[in-house]
């Protein structure tokens, strides 16, 4: 299937100060996209070349299949909804004149207004004005403008922000299940990793404007593998099985009985248990631990080591 | 059309026509004070009434270009709508309702403005024929001043992403603009603010100490400023949509 957005050896330089430096991106259709990064990594500037809001010093664009240009540019952005930064809406005016404005520019009929109002929950306040909104509200605004006219394609550049908790569990909802209702492919962008976890299948993890890791969720927590704790009931004869065996063992000082073990095969580790029961240490536990994707962040990060 | 028709749908609820209205409204309550009431100022009323107007215009208009232009452009600014704006239409499009919206916006102005001419010229009985090639003329100065001015303060606006700059522009150019119709007319072609006074076609002839009485004489259309007002006009309009065109949001 072809991927909904592309891009290849995509550059920005400002002043001499590359902000994405020959991004390689795949997108592929029906997804929800998670692109990570820390603050100034460099995904609100690839997503505003995404939609031609910024001219790229080098590379290109391919978007719903086509390579984007000053021609096709609004033609494609048509079959796409975008909230880049913060929320935009005339403060003088109501939700319902704001979205007006935007469907008549999007072309996209007006009764489509009380649908993405109702996403969203703002039709009690749709005609309010926009200044008398709270930010969340005017988040909420911003993705009832994307989701006009039921694009292919959404770009989404923290969309979270600002919300409340119950908005930031409504906003995960609605984007994780938007592949399945409306059969939009997502591109979200976050720096908070946890939130991700929770809505994408697919990740690209962006630093210094550099893509370090593309793939999909599970390949990404398949990295997070981590140590394996284990607790006995005698720690020093254990602590010598694993000294003869070459395994360095990190006891904890809280807890004498359980020893922190590094990765390992899995058959290694049921060899070492093997070992261990026959040496009496009396194995009682065995946890295996994973990292969270911000500690696997943090690793990917720190060395800006690409991950395959 | 559909990016006029935004112009439109934006302008609800921002009172422009009350703005349009302002300006009309006070020249008829300056000239209207003014009213003349001898057989002598009657027999002059127009032509005092042509000489007076593009003083209280380059008192009024810079600052009331200032505040059209930057309010057109400072509703994207505070709704931070440039964004997304660019993503529903093309730039072209965005700035050219702009245009033609503001351009309307400055053409009721001055039409509303200079129609307070005929209208009081029949209220005070005016025994001056009314003289038709100098109010066109007139108007033409009126709009293209005013115009320039509005592109020129649509571009600082631009520049600034802030309505403050082209507000102290504008007050400062109506002060600058009016003190420069007091000097020789060479120092006054370099205040394009002031433009509405060496455009005039109207001077003081003649002004009697003893009866405080006025005459008003014609003097020749100043085409080449006239001229110059356009094009630079042109070119302000023209750095106004460059800026657009290229600027990264």
């Amino acid at each position: 299937m072809k991927p909904v957005i592309e891009t290849h050896g995509l550059c920005k330089s400002y002043g001499g100060r590359t902000v994405v430096d020959h991004l390689d991106l795949t997108v592929p259709q029906g997804c929800v996209y998670g692109f990570l990064g820390p603050n100034g990594a460099g995904k609100s500037t690839t997503m505003k070349m995404l939609l031609g809001l910024v001219h790229p010093t080098g590379g290109s664009v391919e978007l719903l299949g086509h390579t984007l240009n000053e021609e096709n540019r609004i033609g494609l952005l048509r079959q796409t909804g975008s909230l880049i930064e913060s929320p935009s809406g005339y403060l003088h005016l109501t939700a319902r004149e704001n979205l007006a404005i935007a469907a008549d520019l999007k072309g996209v009929e007006r009764r489509d207004i009380d649908r993405v109002l109702d996403v969203v929950h703002l039709t009690s306040a749709a005609n309010r004005k926009v200044g008398q909104y709270s930010l969340g509200m005017k988040q909420r605004l911003g993705i009832a403008t994307a989701l006009l006219g039921s694009p292919k394609l959404l770009i989404l550049d923290e969309p979270t922000n600002g919300l409340d908790p119950a908005g930031i569990q409504e906003m995960r909802s609605l984007i994780a299940a938007m592949p399945e209702s409306t059969g939009a492919t997502v591109l979200i962008s976050s720096h908070l990793l946890g939130e991700m976890e929770q809505m994408v299948s697919q990740v690209g993890i962006l630093n210094h404007g550099k893509l370090l890791f593309e793939g999909p969720l599970a390949a990404l927590q398949r990295h997070a593998r981590g140590g394996v704790l284990l607790r006995v009931l005698d720690a020093q004869r254990a602590a010598a099985v694993l000294q003869a065996q070459g395994i360095r063992a990190v006891t904890r000082p809280v807890q004498p009985d359980t020893l922190e073990l590094p990765p390992m095969p899995d058959e290694a580790l049921a060899a070492l248990v093997g070992a261990l029961a026959g040496s009496g240490a009396g194995v009682v536990g065995l946890t295996s631990q994973t990292k969270n994707l911000e500690e696997i962040f943090l690793s990917l990060t720190k060395g800006d080591g690409e991950v395959a | 059309m559909a990016a006029f028709r935004a112009e439109l749908q934006k302008a609800r609820r921002r009172h422009d026509l009350l703005l349009c209205l302002l300006l009309p409204g006070i020249v008829v309550l300056w000239v209207g004070g003014l009213s003349p009431s001898s057989p002598e100022e009657l027999a002059n009323g127009y032509s005092a009434l042509l000489y007076s107007i593009p003083v209280i215009e380059a008192i009024l208009l810079p600052v009331m270009m200032a505040v059209l232009a930057s309010r057109l452009w400072d509703m994207e600014v505070k709704g931070n709508t440039a964004k997304l704006l660019y993503t529903l239409q093309t730039r072209r499009s965005l700035f050219a309702g702009k245009a033609v919206f503001g351009t309307l916006e400055v053409l009721l102005t001055a039409v509303l403005e200079l129609a307070c001419v005929p209208v009081l010229g029949r209220v005070h009985d005016y025994t001056e024929a009314f003289p038709k090639g100098q109010f066109v003329y007139l108007f033409v100065c009126t709009l293209a001043v005013d115009l320039m001015l509005f592109f020129g303060e649509l571009l600082l606006m631009l520049w600034c992403g802030n309505p403050l700059p082209a507000l102290c522009v504008g007050i400062v150019g109506a002060l600058v603009g009016l003190f420069s119709a007091f000097l020789p007319p060479l120092v006054s072609y370099f205040v394009p603010f002031g433009y509405y006074i060496p455009l005039s076609a109207y001077e003081v002839a003649n002004w009697d100490q003893a009866s405080h009485l006025v005459t008003y004489g014609t003097r020749a259309h100043n085409w080449g400023l006239l001229a110059f007002t356009i094009l630079l006009g042109i070119g302000l309009f023209a750095a106004a949509w460059r800026k657009v065109q290229t600027e990264e949001v």
